[in-house]
C-alpha cells in the first residue's frame, strides 16, 4: 500500500471505517464507482456507493469534450452531492476511469475529492464489504462554484510546449507511442497516424502502481520521474489515448508529489493523431530507457 | 467466430517454463486450451525437444511451487492437476487443468474475466516468445482486455501485437494430417510399401514408373511434389509468426 502523505489517496481501512456513514443520506460524504467497464457495478460494489457510467455521465457525445458545465452539475445534483461533499471515487483497472472522474471533479472545482488507494480490484483483495443494493440518496442542488481550466492541456498549449521546455509525457503502452499499433483491438477511437507528440517521454501510466494497483511509495514515484527528467520544477503535460489513462499519471504527479504545473492533455493521440499539419515522432529515442 | 493474436517475449529469468525454452532453441511447444471460467483452464500441449529439455519442463510443471502462468506480478495461487499423456525421449504431451484460480494473472485468467465464455487459445512456445491465438464468440470487450494484458505484464515480458478478425481457419493439418492429390498419395504409398523410402533402398524410380505405368519423369514429379508438402509441414509448424500477420 502507499505511504502517500497525501489526503487525495484513501485506504481501504480509511473506508471501511467509514462505510456506515456513506450508505446515510446525510451528503457530507459520497461514494462513486467509475469503471471502465461499467457492467462490473451490477455485479457488486461498496455499499453506499454509487455508479457513474464514464461513457454516458463523463463526457459529452455531441461536442466530444468533457460535460457541459451544467450537465456536471445535474449529474452531482442527481447523485446526491453537494459542494461541500467529500467525494471517493474508485473504480477498476487500478483506478484508470477512477482518475479521470477525479480529474473532472477537479476542473469543474469541487473541494474535497478522493481516491480509493487499489481501486475496486485492491478492495476485493482485501474481502471488504460488497453488496448489490444500489444507494438511494436524496437530490442536491449543485452548483460549480469556480473551475480550474489550469489542469487542463488543449491542442493549442501542446504546440506551445513543443517549442518551449514543457515535458511531455506519453503514458500508452511502448508500442502505441512507437507508432506499431495504429488502433488498439477493440476501441473505436479511429486515429489515422501512429507515433507520439514530438519529444515525449514513454511512461507507462502503470509505472505509478503496484501489482495491487496501489500507488506506488512517493519517494520511488519521485526518483522514477526524476530518471526521466522530471521533477517538481518542469511544466508538465500528460497524455493518453483519450484522456483517461493520463489522468492517473497527472493525478501522481499533481495530486500525490505535489508537482505545480501538472496539466492532462484532454484531446490526446486520438486529436493529435488525427489533426492536419500537428507533427508526429516514430519509434524510441535512443536516449529513453525502454520499459 | 473472432479471432484476435499476440506474442509475449520474455527475458531470461521471467518465468521459469519459459526459461526452458530460452535455454534450448530446439525446444517448441503448441498447445490447445480452453477457459471453463475466470478461475479454471485446462490446456493439452505437445512440447517436442531434447530429452533433458523436456525432463525440465515436467519438473516445473509438477512443482507446486512454480506458477509458468503469471503474466503480472501478482503471486500465484491455484489448484493444479498435471498429466502425461504421452512421453518419449523426444516428445511430451501434457494435460494440465488449473482450478479454484484465486490470485494467478494469466492470459486465461485476464481473458475469462473480460470476455465472453467458451474461449479457446492456441498457443506456441519457441524460444523467448510465446504467441497467442484467442478464438472467440464475440470481441465486444477485447479493448479491456488488450488494455489490461499490455497494462500489467511484470517486468522482463513484452507485448507484440497481432491482428483482431474473423476467424477464418483452422488448423486442419495439426488435427487431421496432410491431404495429398490422389495422385501423389498412390505415387507415395506405392514407393513406402516398395521400399523405396527404406536405407538402402529396395528399388528404384524406373522400377516404380513401370508398376504404376507412368513415365518416370510423371512419378519423380509426384513424389517431390508430396515431400515438398510434407517437410514444409514438419519445418513450418514452428514458424507461428505469421499469426501475428
Amino acid at each position: 500500500m502507499t505511504t502517500s502523505s497525501t489526503d487525495a489517496v484513501v485506504s481501504v481501512g480509511w473506508l471501511v471505517d467509514r462505510l456506515d456513514e456513506v450508505q446515510k443520506d446525510d451528503p457530507s460524504i459520497r461514494v462513486l464507482e467509475v469503471d471502465i467497464d461499467p457492467s462490473n457495478y451490477e455485479h457488486e460494489h461498496i455499499p453506499g456507493a454509487s455508479k457513474v457510467d464514464w461513457r454516458t455521465d463523463l463526457q459529452d457525445p455531441t461536442t466530444f469534450d468533457v460535460p457541459s458545465e451544467a450537465a456536471f452539475e445535474e449529474l452531482l445534483g442527481a447523485l446526491g452531492i453537494c459542494p461541500d461533499s467529500t467525494v471517493v471515487i474508485y473504480g477498476d483497472m487500478m483506478n484508470w476511469f477512477a482518475a479521470h472522474a477525479y480529474w473532472l471533479f477537479t476542473y469543474y472545482g469541487h473541494a474535497d475529492v478522493r481516491l480509493l488507494d487499489g481501486g475496486r480490484g485492491f478492495w476485493e483483495e482485501r474481502d471488504a464489504p460488497l453488496t448489490t443494493e444500489v444507494p438511494e440518496f436524496t437530490s442536491q442542488s449543485y452548483a460549480v462554484d469556480e473551475n480550474q481550466p489550469d489542469i487542463r492541456a488543449d491542442r493549442p498549449d501542446v504546440m506551445d510546449a513543443i517549442e518551449r521546455e514543457t515535458a511531455l509525457v506519453d503514458v500508452r503502452t511502448p508500442e502505441e507511442y512507437r507508432g506499431e499499433i495504429l488502433a488498439p483491438p477493440g476501441w473505436n477511437e479511429g486515429v489515422q497516424r501512429g507515433g507520439h507528440i514530438p519529444g515525449a517521454r514513454n511512461i507507462p501510466w502503470n509505472q505509478v502502481v503496484e501489482s495491487t494497483g496501489c500507488f506506488k511509495p512517493e519517494d520511488k514515484l519521485r526518483s522514477m520521474y526524476k530518471e526521466h527528467g522530471i521533477d517538481e520544477t518542469e511544466d508538465v503535460i500528460t497524455y493518453c489515448r483519450i484522456g483517461e489513462r493520463s489522468a492517473l499519471t497527472w493525478f501522481v504527479l499533481h495530486e500525490v508529489l505535489g508537482y505545480e504545473d501538472v496539466r492532462n492533455y484532454y484531446g490526446s493521440w486520438v486529436e493529435w493523431g488525427n489533426t492536419v499539419g500537428a507533427p508526429i515522432e516514430k519509434g524510441q529515442r535512443a536516449a529513453i530507457k525502454r520499459e | 467466430m473472432r479471432e484476435f493474436t499476440f506474442a509475449i517475449d520474455y527475458e531470461q529469468g521471467a518465468d521459469p517454463v519459459m526459461d526452458v525454452f530460452l535455454k534450448h532453441s530446439t525446444l517448441s511447444a503448441h498447445s490447445l486450451d480452453a477457459v471453463v471460467d475466470e478461475h479454471a483452464f485446462w490446456r493439452m500441449e505437445h512440447v517436442t525437444g531434447p530429452e533433458t529439455a523436456l525432463d525440465r519442463l515436467e519438473d516445473i510443471r509438477f512443482d507446486d511451487s512454480c506458477c509458468g502462468e503469471a503474466i503480472t506480478e501478482q503471486g500465484c495461487a491455484a489448484e493444479r492437476h498435471h498429466d502425461v499423456v504421452e512421453r518419449t525421449t523426444n516428445e511430451l504431451i501434457l494435460y494440465s487443468y488449473l482450478a479454484d484460480i484465486r490470485q494467478c494473472e494469466s492470459v486465461h485468467t485476464l481473458a475469462g474475466k473480460h470476455l465472453p465464455d467458451g474461449l479457446i487459445f492456441e498457443t506456441r512456445r519457441h524460444e523467448e516468445t510465446c504467441w497467442w491465438r484467442v478464438l472467440m464468440r464475440s470481441d465486444e470487450k477485447i479493448g479491456i482486455f488488450y488494455d489490461e494484458l499490455g497494462a500489467r505484464l511484470h517486468n522482463g515480458l513484452s507485448f507484440k501485437m497481432g491482428h483482431l478478425r474473423d476467424a477464418s481457419e483452422w488448423r486442419r493439418e495439426q488435427m487431421t494430417g496432410v491431404n495429398l492429390p490422389e495422385e501423389q498419395e498412390i505415387a507415395l504409398r506405392t514407393a513406402v510399401s516398395a521400399g523405396y523410402y527404406d536405407p538402402p533402398r529396395e528399388t528404384t524410380l524406373d522400377e516404380l514408373a513401370v508398376e504404376l505405368g507412368i513415365p518416370r519423369s510423371t512419378l519423380s514429379y509426384r513424389l517431390r511434389q508430396a515431400e515438398s508438402k510434407l517437410i514444409h509441414r514438419y519445418v513450418d509448424r514452428d514458424e507461428p509468426t505469421r499469426w501475428l500477420e
